[in-house]
């Protein structure tokens, strides 16, 4: 962009005015110097003839009036000078000298010389006219920057026209007027002698219109230079005063404004305006507004500094808090023979109030509990803390019903700021497969059989903290070796997508029974992993909180090599060996050997597998899960077709020809097949 | 698995009971060692078999292939799940299976 200062626009401003106003007057000097002129002129010219009418002698005058007269009438020419050819024309003059007018002219001739020298104006004329036929019998003229006497007797036609105008009553013919003649333009004023009958004699002074003008133009220029002059000086001064009174004030405003706002980059906190309080003109108030500005900013960002200062002290604090609140919570998983369990907690950004505990109490129970405080940041977490401590500590010392009762109490009573904790609170006893629990305002939990997830059946109460004096009450639930149980806070339940849909209970059970026949940990992971892909990259709102449990029992088989496939048949007996016909038995146990045989020698990791073998009693059929942790495979994808030198190959074909339904899963670092038997009908 | 073997001049009649899968298979083959090389035919009796997986197969392809075809190997007794079997690998084509 190109930069136009201040000062260039006003003086550009100002040019144009001074321009206009000076044409103006200029104008008006030049119409009223040229009339003063002319006036001036005109009087001079004036009084020349008036001296020249007082001082002149009549008698030489008259003499030769009545001579030209009298010649003309006696030589009475029909033609004019211009007409005559060259022998008539000075027949003609001749006769004028013959009557001694030539003599005449000589005297009258020396007389104009001395008056026009001495007035300095272009002609004197002296002239005779016949009024009847307005033509010249004499005229006589004196130029006086060629020296010529210009002598013409006889019969001419151009008159000067203001000589045709003038009144023939006025001596005065004329008296400063304007005319042409023979492409000069004049300035004249004429008198007139004497009139006998139709003659008339006068006298005329011409000057030429240049040389009136010359004075006129001699004083434009002067004029103009002087205006020239006046209006550099007006420039000068101006801009000198521009620069001062406000082009310098407002650079050195603008000059400041920038080194203000660098500071305030660098955090810099200075002085850089001084208040200016004598006479202050606009842009000294504009002065003092910034000095007040940067007086409100300092103390502002003074006042920020401490505040960000403090904020971070709070969010280290915060994060600390974070650190200690998840450490809180008991890491890692319990996995023995009788049963397994994960648990995992993600926090939002700020301290939340979700929590979960487990702990074995003696060689058969185990207690655990998830739970979710209302409300979010350090309050729910303080009592979250609280609430952890109480829960673990009364879940170890005394049954599960007084346990949360005492809890209940102690977090209603000393609760001023009536938080309270939904929770699902559990103790399992791995003897009897009985699992006891409260529920106290949580989400429902999934329990997973027979290769799906269902809400277990339950009564939710009241939240702890809510009502101290509160009796919960002890529901059970007898487990069947196998199943799984899943508990998660509404972190998992209610993320949403972007388009604002809750993720759901239905999405919960339709992703777990997804997920069925991994272990644990894979459930965990993947049920995190959907919520995540769920949010589709939005941060996370809440804290997301889930725990897995798995009753294990002799229905996992471990098979850790080629050896352990002659448990197989035994499992299978023992299993599920009353439910269906012998055949189909017999028909799952090929299926079985070729499916294990498969994995264990294919599986690199060389881990050997599980084995899962159900009988669902509804749809009565055998549900066989393998699950491994070996490198992705699908038997079922290689090609089955039959070679005949290749019995291996059959192993699959045997395989699908033989169950009802068969799949293959990927789940977490698991490969989980599946396959389905019935009786034929 | 039990195993039985009675040796009728050049035929090997093997009666086996219990299954044949990838377990027992490697067992009646270290069994069967070296009575393969000495006869001519063999016949399994499978009354008392209850299935076979493809490892058992692959056995008795292997035996089938070193007597020289389907005539020399008999399948006598095959239950249900065996038939099935023999049925969806086409086993007819190396064994006689009465």
């Amino acid at each position: 962009m190109k930069k136009r200062t201040i000062a260039t626009k006003i003086l550009f401003w100002v040019f144009l005015l001074v321009l206009v106003v000076q044409s103006g007057i200029a104008t008006l000097g030049y119409f009223v110097y040229k009339q003063a002129n002319d006036e001036s002129y005109r009087e001079d010219i004036s009084s020349i003839l008036d001296s020249m009418m007082s001082v002149y002698d009549y008698n030489l005058y008259d003499k030769y009036f009545d001579y030209t007269i009298k010649t003309y009438e006696e030589i009475s020419p029909t033609k004019t000078i211009e007409e005559m050819g060259e022998e008539e024309r000075l027949d003609y003059f001749a006769k004028f000298d013959e009557i001694g007018l030539i003599d005449y002219y000589g005297e009258l001739a020396t007389y104009f010389q001395a008056s026009q020298i001495a007035s300095g104006v272009d002609y004197f004329r002296i002239g005779v006219v016949d009024k009847s036929k307005n033509v010249f019998i004499s005229s006589f003229a004196y130029q006086l920057d060629t020296d010529i006497m210009i002598k013409n007797v006889g019969y001419f036609n151009n008159i000067p026209q203001p000589i045709i105008n003038a009144d023939s009553n006025n001596t005065n013919l004329f008296d400063g007027v304007d005319y042409s003649e023979a492409n000069e333009n004049f300035f004249s004023s004429g008198r007139r002698f004497t009139n006998v009958s139709n003659y008339e004699a006068w006298v005329v002074v011409d000057i030429r219109r240049s040389v009136v003008d010359k004075t006129i133009s001699n004083f434009m220029s002067l004029y103009l230079i002087l205006i020239a002059s006046f209006t550099v000086f007006i420039f000068i001064a101006l801009y000198i005063a521009l620069r001062k009174i406000a082009i310098n004030p407002i650079k050195e405003l603008a000059n400041k404004a920038n080194v203000y706002s660098e500071n305030l980059k660098n955090g810099t906190i200075k002085n850089v305006f001084q208040i200016k309080e004598k006479h202050p003109d606009e842009i000294d108030q504009l002065n003092n507004s910034f000095y007040t500005l940067d007086e409100h900013l300092k103390s502002y960002v003074e006042k920020e500094k401490v505040l960000v200062t403090q904020k971070k002290n709070i969010q280290f604090e915060l994060d600390l808090a974070k650190k200690i609140q998840k450490s809180a919570l008991p890491q890692g998983n319990v996995h023995n023979n009788k049963y397994s369990l994960d648990a995992m907690m993600e926090p939002a950004k700020e301290v939340g109030g979700d929590l979960y505990g487990f702990e074995e109490i003696d060689k058969n129970k185990i207690y655990f509990f998830i739970g979710d405080v209302s409300g979010k940041g350090v309050p729910a977490a303080l009592f979250m803390m609280q609430a952890k401590t109480l829960l673990q500590e009364n879940l170890l010392n005394g049954g599960l019903l007084k346990a949360v009762n005492k809890a209940n109490e102690r977090l209603g009573a000393e609760n001023s700021e009536n938080l309270f904790l939904t929770a699902f609170i559990a103790v399992f006893d791995s003897k009897t497969g009985l699992l006891s629990f409260i529920n106290c305002g949580h989400e429902p939990v999934f329990i997973g059989r027979n290769n799906k997830y269902k809400k277990l059946p339950e009564k939710a109460e009241i939240p702890l903290g809510s009502l101290s004096d509160y009796e919960y009450h002890l529901q059970t639930y007898q487990l069947k070796k196998g199943d799984r149980l899943y508990l998660y806070t509404d972190g998992v339940s209610e993320a949403m997508s972007k388009k604002k849909v809750l993720y759901g209970k239905e999405k919960i059970q339709k992703t777990l029974t997804s997920l069925f026949g991994a272990n644990n940990e894979d459930v965990l992971k993947g049920m995190y992993k959907s919520v995540v892909d769920y949010s589709e990259g939005q941060e996370q709102a809440d804290d997301i909180c889930m725990l897995s449990f798995t009753y294990l029992d002799d229905s996992e088989l471990i098979l850790n090599n080629e050896k352990d496939l002659s448990l197989v048949a035994d499992f299978v007996n023992k299993r599920i060996g009353n439910n269906l016909k012998k055949k189909s038995i017999a028909e799952i146990k090929v299926v079985l050997d070729e499916l294990l045989t498969n994995v264990i020698s294919y599986s690199e990791e060389k881990e050997g597998c599980s084995l899962l073998l159900y009988y669902d009693e509804e749809k009565k059929e055998a549900i066989a899960i393998i699950t491994d942790h070996g490198i992705p495979f699908d038997p079922l994808s290689n090609k089955t077709v039959r070679k005949v030198d290749d019995i291996g190959g059959f192993g699959i074909s045997i395989v699908k020809s033989l169950v009802n339904s068969i799949s293959y899963k990927r789940i977490g670092s698991s490969n989980v097949l599946l396959f389905t038997k019935k009786d034929k009908k | 698995m039990e195993i039985i073997k009675t040796k009728k001049e050049s035929k090997l009649v093997v009666t086996l009971k219990g299954q044949l899968d990838s377990t027992t298979s490697k067992e009646l083959e270290t069994n069967l060692k070296d009575e393969i090389g000495a006869v001519k035919d063999i016949e399994f009796d499978f009354k008392k078999l209850d299935y076979i997986s493809s490892a058992g197969l692959r056995l008795l392809l292997s035996y089938s292939k070193t007597l020289g075809g389907k005539a020399h190997i008999v399948v006598k007794n095959s239950n249900d799940v065996l038939k099935e079997i023999f049925k969806v690998t086409s086993f007819a084509t190396f064994a006689t299976i009465e």
